[in-house]
């Protein structure tokens, strides 16, 4: 693995969270930073990048209050600090044209709840394959 | 792929092929979620009141051209909380909003699963975003009147019980 990578975990519900948590860091990914909604996340990846520490991808849930996942990516993808900054939508919604619409927001991909370790890591690869040929 | 929509030949009815979609739903969840694969003890089609009191209830509401209905999870207080002690990594000691949310996340992926099964076999189905509901021995009574489908798990000891109410629109 080379550098370590900065993830953060948004979702509204603590539980998803803290499944999210406990997957990754069985993968061996261990910086994580929680974000509780949608305005949460945008002051979070703001604050890191002034920070100099930027994210290197973001898990987050589609439904949450003040702010829904795809507004979070729509407002990052409209902005040139966050343009490459990769999206993985987590969400229970399945059906096709929700995908087209994430995938259409900006997304670099989709994980249907309920998720596996496996699944998490398949897609952070996928995304980091496709940054590292970029 | 999503077959034919089936509004104009078939309803949906609580028959074997529900009680499948629902059973593969719950199953996945739990098994995602807490490491415990369900089994169903029971499955009963029925009018009457539930006995049975609870203290925490997961309640989606969906609804079709020409049907509605209610799909409730619930479980007694010592119940979730084991349960959702596994998934947290910690031990639950109350109902509060850890547990209110791990609730409506179960209900919210059970959902998710019914919908897209539902769908894939031609029922145009629209479902309602989660409510949960919480207190001492409380029933969930449904205003539509219908059979249920009261469907019953083990949980490695513990129980959950799934109540159905289908109503056909006039």
């Amino acid at each position: 693995m080379g550098k370590p990578l900065k993830i953060l975990l948004v979702d509204d519900f603590e539980m998803i969270r803290s499944l999210l948590k406990q997957a990754l860091k069985q993968l061996g990914y261990t910086d994580l930073t929680e974000a509780v909604d949608g305005v949460d996340a945008i002051e979070k990846i703001d604050k890191a990048n002034e920070d100099g520490q930027p994210f290197d991808l973001v898990f987050l849930d589609w439904n949450m209050p003040k702010m829904t996942g795809i507004e979070v990516v729509q407002k990052c993808k409209s902005d040139e600090k966050h343009k490459s900054l990769p999206f993985i939508m987590i969400t229970a919604e399945r059906e096709q044209k929700s995908v087209v619409i994430a995938l259409k927001a900006g997304v670099s991909d989709y994980v249907i709840k309920p998720f596996s370790p496996r699944q998490l890591s398949s897609k952070i690869e996928r995304i980091l394959n496709a940054t590292s040929a970029a | 792929m999503s077959a034919a929509p089936k509004l104009n030949d078939s309803h949906l009815t609580l028959d074997e092929d529900i009680s499948r979609i629902i059973n593969k739903a719950i199953t996945e969840t739990f098994g995602a979620f807490t490491g415990i694969i369900p089994v169903l003890k029971s499955s009963e089609r029925h009018n009457k009141a539930i006995e049975e009191r609870y203290e925490i209830s997961g309640i989606i509401a969906f609804i079709q051209e020409s049907i509605e209905g209610t799909l409730a999870i619930r479980f007694k207080q010592d119940t979730i909380l084991k349960l959702l002690s596994r998934v947290y990594g910690e031990e639950l000691t109350t109902l509060d909003n850890k547990v209110i949310g791990g609730v409506a996340e179960i209900s919210n992926v059970i959902h998710g699963i019914a919908k897209e099964e539902l769908n894939m076999q031609g029922y145009h189905y629209q479902m309602c975003l989660p409510v949960v509901i919480i207190g001492d021995n409380h029933t969930v009574v449904s205003a539509l009147s219908g059979h249920k489908l009261v469907m019953k798990y083990d949980l490695e000891g513990e129980e959950a019980i799934i109540e159905l109410v289908l109503h056909k629109q006039q």
